[in-house]
């Protein structure tokens, strides 16, 4: 088993990955192929694609992304998934917790007794 | 040619509307659909190609697993329809026998079991087409004894094997269908 197929990576996916595709679509729309190729880019974030076309979807329900599909120039139409206002905001907030998040989490890490940093 | 018609796509395809039965059926069209326009984007062509796509994708089962665990509890079918798989291939493995104690009622149960069987997700085309053949034959082969006069120099022996055409051919080709469908 590879090392983003453990317990613990799986575990911790489960809480960002939606933030992680929300920030990969603030700067513009993407398509499925090209959002799922960024995130599997990176070992962590994924370890089989096809499970993110159902967090999509429920993204999409909560309203937080939009798609519409585009013909492309070259094969088949493409559709494009889009961050909503909802979508942005979600993201915004997300940004202003994970660092707070993160430095929790480094603190008991390095920190065991609980010594403020 | 289009990806998706590519038989190893077709087949995984196949494998994920199995896997995702339980799902609402909204919810797994879109799935599939989402899944088979990643495929026809991928643009992949050759054998080689289109397995490395299926890879990165995962395998069928965690696919759908994630889907089922993006729904509500409560918006999934209770058992997965696992009682349902047990009447469909009730009703198939004794039509045989029942067509020979009550001809009647043996033709409904034939008839309501095949009914469920090709409304069912669980199962591929050719492996519905097999479950029909082995629950359809052995009646059929009765009637068409019957007409040829058969029946009217048939012994022990002969009914011994009737009996047993009637429910064994009919039992193993439900068996089949247990084993291939995933709860």
């Amino acid at each position: 088993m590879n090392e983003a197929g453990g317990r613990v990576p799986s575990q911790l996916r489960k809480g960002v990955l939606e933030y992680c595709v929300l920030a990969l679509l603030r700067d513009g729309p993407k398509y499925g192929v090209e959002l799922l190729g960024e995130l599997a880019a990176v070992s962590v974030m994924t370890t089989s694609q096809g499970t993110i076309y159902p967090l999509l979807s429920r993204l999409r329900r909560e309203g937080l992304v939009d798609t519409r599909l585009r013909e492309s120039p070259s094969g088949p139409p493409r559709r494009y998934y889009t961050l909503t206002a909802g979508g942005r905001a979600a993201l915004g907030e997300f940004a202003g917790v994970w660092p707070l998040f993160r430095d929790a989490v480094d603190h008991f890490l390095n920190h065991p007794q609980g010594d403020p940093v | 040619m289009n990806a998706t018609e590519h038989p190893l796509a077709a087949a995984y395809l196949d494998s994920v509307a199995r896997e995702a039965a339980a799902l609402p059926p909204e919810r797994r069209a879109e799935l599939l659909a989402d899944l088979r326009e990643h495929i026809e984007v991928s643009g992949a062509g050759s054998d080689e190609e289109v397995r490395a796509v299926l890879n990165r994708l995962g395998d069928a089962r965690t696919v759908a697993a994630s889907a089922l665990a993006e729904e509500p509890a409560a918006r999934r079918a209770p058992d997965g329809g696992r009682g349902r798989v047990r009447l469909t291939l009730g009703l198939l493995a004794s039509a045989g026998l029942l067509v020979l104690l009550h001809p009647l009622l043996g033709t409904v149960a034939l008839f309501a079991g095949l009914a469920l069987l090709w409304n069912s997700p669980l199962w591929t085309t050719r492996q519905k087409l097999t479950g029909t053949v082995t629950a359809v034959a052995p009646p059929l082969v009765l009637v068409v004894g019957g007409l040829l006069g058969a029946a009217s120099r048939i012994g022990p022996l002969e009914l011994l094997a009737v009996i047993a055409l009637s429910a064994g051919v009919p039992f193993a080709g439900a068996t089949a269908l247990r084993r291939a469908a995933r709860p």
